[in-house]
């Protein structure tokens, strides 16, 4: 019996919903400055259609819809792009066609309508190829790719990426690659697909860190100028301020004597007053003729007058003074809100300054997937924090630190970041370096000490100047289940079988020190599947508060780790936290906190990676993009193999010629002087039996079939996929 | 010389030298906002002191908690210790801390590491603290 109430009701829902949608999407209005500009426009697009002038008419058009689009009122955007689009085709103008199906495009996709987006992307797409546009074709592909991802089209988006990846790579701009490996590690995690993945995330993620330290470089020093000039304006501010303060209170000071002088006054005043009425009584009695009386009343109504006089000339005086009061009272308040203006600037400028150190930070979900089961509680004391953690995946081995910095606020933030930045160059060195067999968590901290002490030209004479890091660092294998700790300060704890083990630091920080010529202490030990380990700074137990006002102590945050150690990790987090709010209470939080629990796995014995030993072979690698290169070189050090490498089609052919030795050519098709083709075919003539392989970032048919006749063995499609690209050298290699 | 005597406040300690008597007491907590303008009488009463030491310094330390900015004061003040220490003065630490907290007796050792003078330590109960 209900139903028919219930289909109602719903309809009536619905109805009232599609309103509101209908009210949002449509109702949006303009403002009447941009309406007035439109109109103006609108009046020109008129004009110049009279004029017959249809460029100046197209770009009028143009504007209005790029004002549309900016207001969200997109049908009307693309109404106009339309127009503009018929005006530009009967003017031949196919850049501007292109720009204008990408246009609308966007729109569409704003408009969430992928399907028609992508009908405008081909279109544009197929102009920047016929015009072979380069950047015009990687904006289409990108374009095309992302509008594929929403029809859930991920193949075919994977393959417009791979394709923009190439142009990208080509431009040699970094910033574009790393879109490409963000979508394609996207469109992969929708298929499904985690090998790829993991690997493009990697990839994205490392270029990510790279471009992200570049920019962060610049952004500090800009930072750091913004804050120092706000803080002298400040000053400078706070001493007008202190210096109106003064002048006031001397102009209070002068009101307060005026005041007196006029209370002098009036008591004078009032004594003469007296002093003539009895004179005039003395008088009245002795002298009784008119005239008398008559200049009596003269001399005191000139007396009288007089002291009016006087009185009101004080009086205006005083008016006079109120006046200049207020004026600086005006002054003053103005100058205060200048000063609180810039308070605000600075704080803006640190709010600024946290999105940095954030950035900074691993990416959590980055975190997540090298650590499925761990927590991070961060709380950061000031704005900005002393406190910071960092990771990095180097060959399957987790490398993390969980860092306090001197001081808490800006100047541990600006440490914060020094650190985060050695960090990375230090590790990515010695992985460059090959030194990866050696990579000791104690080698990481010596070496970070070294940078800091240089860096910030510390001397050790100078008692004021030891800012410094302490530091928990892990390397945790999960391959050998093995972990290695050095702490500075900051200790280890490790919890197995319910009881929690203490793995003590060295009593000094990374920074100078008395013992600073003593290497930090290297511990390595064995863990079993869910042994738990706890990194930390000192702020969490060093909280004063309870009903004692104690710190909280280590001993009891041992207890408390051990009592919900077996709890998941964000219930630990909350437990953590909360514990710490209600400790701290109504105190001030004193320093940062961190705290990072993970809880150890064993990997899970992936497939077993399938090992070569080409130690006794060497690849000449002919290579002009230092990015694609190194990638190679990455790719084979498992193997290791000899490299060597040319840079260009020349130097390629007179390395080889120097080297016989050389088992095998990678050979990158687009280079400088002497392209891969040409390359291969004079190497050809002098050794035929030399395998050559082809990587062509174009997985363009003809490209293909001219690497084999030019005589090249075989090709890699790029990006390269390391599997395939290994077990392919290897059949040429044993052969 | 006369005395220093600087009352407790809820971020700095309670401080009390005083050449006369031999006490010299630092105590409770510390994380003032500007450590090293807090501590400027501090150094200078020490060392003008240091120009002219008893036969022996007895100096009491019973913290409760300190900042890493305070912590650096420290090692200043034990430095002008260690300074009258190697003239042949006798002068000596004594290093109270809460029973329950080892971070407090972590930090005497490190500091007794990082100077020549020698260090007593001292843990107390909550109720003598």
């Amino acid at each position: 019996m209900e139903e028919p109430f219930m289909r109602k009701r719903i309809f009536i829902i619905i109805t009232i919903s599609a309103l509101f949608v209908h009210l949002f999407t449509f109702g949006q209005s303009l403002d009447l400055q941009t309406t007035n500009k439109i109109n103006t426009l609108k009046n020109n697009v008129e004009k110049y259609q009279k004029e017959n002038n249809s460029i100046l008419q197209a770009e009028a058009i143009n504007e209005i819809a790029y004002l549309y689009w900016e207001n969200e009122l997109y049908d009307n955007a693309i109404d106009y792009f339309n127009q503009s689009l018929e005006l530009n085709k009967s003017n031949n103008n196919q850049n501007g066609i292109k720009s204008l199906h990408y246009n609308i495009g966007l729109i569409l996709s704003d408009k969430e309508d992928y399907q028609n987006a992508l009908i405008n992307f081909d279109k544009g797409l197929q102009i920047a190829r016929d015009l072979n546009q380069k950047d015009g074709i990687y904006a289409g592909l990108m374009n095309k790719a992302t509008s594929l991802k929403n029809l859930s089209q991920y193949q075919e988006a994977i393959k417009h990426i791979n394709e923009a990846l190439i142009y990208a790579q080509e431009f040699n701009n970094l910033k574009l690659v790393r879109t490409c490996y963000g979508m394609l590690a996207e469109n992969y995690e929708l298929l499904g697909d985690s090998e790829n993945t993991m690997k493009y995330f990697e990839q994205f993620a490392s270029l990510d860190k790279h471009i992200k330290s570049q920019e962060i470089k610049e952004i500090e020093e800009k930072s750091k100028e913004k804050v120092q000039q706000a803080q002298n304006e400040k000053i400078k501010t706070e001493q007008t301020l202190s210096e109106t303060t003064n002048q006031l209170e001397e102009t209070q000071k002068t009101l307060e004597e005026t005041e007196a002088i006029k209370q002098k006054q009036q008591l004078e005043l009032e004594l003469k007053e007296i002093t003539i009425q009895a004179e005039k009584r003395n008088k009245r009695i002795v002298i009784l003729s008119a005239s008398s009386i008559f200049v009596l009343i003269l001399i005191f109504s000139i007396l009288v007058l007089r002291q009016y006089r006087a009185k009101k000339k004080a009086n205006q005086l005083l008016e006079f003074q109120n006046i200049q009061i207020k004026k600086q009272k005006e002054e003053i308040e103005q100058q205060r809100d200048l000063a609180h203006q810039q308070k605000k600037d600075i704080t803006d400028s640190i709010e600024y300054a946290k999105r940095i150190q954030n950035a900074l930070l691993p990416p959590l979900n980055f975190i997540k997937r090298n650590l499925p089961e761990h927590f991070i509680l961060y709380k950061p004391r000031d704005i900005v924090s002393g406190d910071f953690y960092w990771m990095m995946n180097k060959d399957g081995k987790i490398i993390i630190a969980a860092a306090d910095c001197t001081g808490h606020g800006v100047p541990g933030a600006f440490m914060s970041m020094l650190g985060t930045a050695f960090l990375n160059e230090i590790v990515t060195k010695i992985i460059e370096n090959k030194h990866v067999y050696s990579l000791q968590a104690n080698e990481i901290l010596n070496q970070l000490r070294n940078y800091i002490i240089d860096s910030l030209h510390q001397t050790g004479e100078d008692t004021e100047s030891k800012d410094g890091i302490d530091m928990a660092l892990c390397i945790i294998d999960s391959e050998k289940q093995k972990i290695q700790f050095a702490g500075a300060h900051n200790p280890l704890y490790i919890i197995k079988n319910n009881k929690l083990e203490v793995i003590k630091a060295d009593r000094m920080p990374v920074s100078i020190h008395r013992n600073a010529y003593k290497p930090f202490t290297n511990h390595e030990f064995d863990y079993k599947e869910n042994d738990i380990i706890y990194m930390f700074s000192d702020g969490f137990y060093d909280q004063i508060g309870g009903s004692k006002n104690f710190k909280f102590m280590s001993k009891n945050f041992q207890k408390l780790l051990l009592e919900i150690h077996k709890k998941s990790m964000n219930v630990q987090k909350e437990i953590l936290d909360k514990t710490f709010e209600d400790w701290k209470g109504d105190n001030i939080q004193l320093d940062d906190i961190l705290v990072i629990g993970i809880k150890l796995e064993v990997a899970k014995s992936l497939e077993k990676k399938d090992t070569y030993d080409w130690s006794k072979k060497t690849i000449l690698i002919a290579e002009d993009t230092e990015m694609n290169y190194l990638f190679l070189v990455e790719a084979l050090r498992q193997t290791r193999v000899n490299v060597i490498r040319a840079k260009d089609g020349e130097e390629a052919i007179e390395i080889f010629n120097k080297n016989p030795q050389i088992d095998l050519i990678l050979m990158d098709i687009n280079m400088p002087k002497l392209d891969g083709f040409e390359t291969t075919k004079r190497i050809k003539e002098v050794k035929p039996d030399i395998p050559v392989i082809a990587q062509t970032a174009l997985s363009l048919q003809d490209a293909k079939e001219r690497s084999v006749e030019v005589g090249c063995d075989d090709f890699i499609l790029k990006p390269i996929k390391l599997k395939l690209f290994l077990s392919k050298l290897d059949s040429y290699l044993k052969a | 010389m006369t005395e220093l005597k600087i009352d407790k406040t809820d971020s700095t300690p309670q401080i009390y030298l005083d050449k006369n008597s031999g006490k010299f007491e630092m105590k409770g907590k510390s994380f003032p906002e500007e450590s090293r303008s807090f501590y400027a009488p501090v150094m200078e009463w020490l060392e003008n002191y240091a120009q002219d030491p008893k036969e022996e310094t007895l100096f009491k330390f019973k913290m409760e908690y300190f900042n890493s900015s305070s912590s650096l004061i420290i090692l200043e003040i034990l430095n002008i210790l260690d300074s009258i220490y190697k003239t042949g003065k006798k002068v000596t630490i004594s290093w109270n801390y809460l029973e329950i907290d080892e971070d407090m007796l972590d930090a005497g050792e490190e500091y007794a590491e990082l100077v020549s003078l020698p260090f007593e330590y001292h843990a107390l109960e909550e109720a003598d603290f």
